[in-house]
């Protein structure tokens, strides 16, 4: 018993009931010679070339294992069957397959801790970012209170110097002011 | 003496890096080793080596026989 996997075409111009029973055809004269692992219907798809004037085909595909006399039968079948368009029976390999599985379940983790160390790194960061904004805060809060007191200061010398000057700026427009109001 | 060779540079083998399956199945995959007219890219171009070459041509003229590639197109 060998691994092989099967591949065919059905017209997808056919009625569904057609296509279904063309795939289930197939998948019973595999069963009733070998037994089936895994069986996936595609569906439609567009041809990458025309096939006897059509461009849509129903691809399903058959993963079985079976003696090896079965293949030329099989494909002796699919052959006579004027409603599959193209098929393709080819044998499995099962080390290659195992090996690729190996390699990218490795990648998978490779990846998973790789990732799992940006989200440290990304979370220290964060942190760190957000103490040195806090940081930042901090010292501009204390920054702006001593530009403040200085402003403050300033201002106080400053209205020292002015107060003859500013009391009697103020003094003269208040009368329009008041006349304003009363109006 | 120095001899000026230009070379371009070295190309590795994706499937070799990756080591992921040759599959004819997988035709977007594929694509990227035919060019726009169906043509299988020569190997001085794709950078795979010897092995993964003949593994890729077989796994295009699969995709081909069951109308996943083109052979040609001509637009
Ligand atoms: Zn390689």
């Amino acid at each position: 018993m060998k691994k092989y996997e099967l591949i065919f075409v059905t017209d997808a111009s056919l009625e569904n009931e057609v296509i279904d029973e063309v795939v289930a055809k197939f998948t019973d004269l595999v069963k009733a010679n070998g037994t089936i692992l895994e069986a996936t219907n595609w569906g439609k798809r567009k041809l990458a070339y025309e096939v006897n004037k059509k461009w849509d085909g129903f691809y399903t595909l058959i993963t079985f294992e079976g003696p090896a006399d079965f293949n030329k039968e099989l494909e002796r079948v699919l052959r006579i069957d004027e409603r599959v368009m193209k098929f393709l029976v080819i044998k499995v390999d099962d080390k290659k397959i195992a090996q690729a599985e190996f390699y990218a379940q490795k990648r998978r983790e490779r990846e998973a801790a790789r990732s799992a160390r940006f989200a440290a790194e990304r979370a220290a960061s964060n942190q760190e970012a957000a103490e040195r904004a806090a940081a930042a805060e901090k010292a501009a809060a204390e920054k702006a209170a001593a530009e403040e007191a200085v402003a403050e200061k300033a201002a106080a010398e400053e209205a020292v110097t002015e107060t003859t000057t500013t009391e009697e700026k103020t003094e003269t427009p208040s009368e329009p002011v008041q006349e304003t109001v009363q109006d | 003496m120095k001899r000026e060779v230009r070379r371009p540079k070295k190309k590795v083998c994706s499937f070799c890096v990756d080591k992921t399956l040759i599959d004819y199945k997988d035709a977007n995959r594929l694509k990227r080793f035919v060019t726009e007219r169906g043509k299988i890219l020569p190997r001085r171009i794709t950078g795979c080596c010897a092995s993964h070459q003949r593994e890729l041509t077989i796994a295009i003229k699969r995709a081909r026989h069951i109308a996943l590639l083109p052979y040609t197109t001509n637009e």
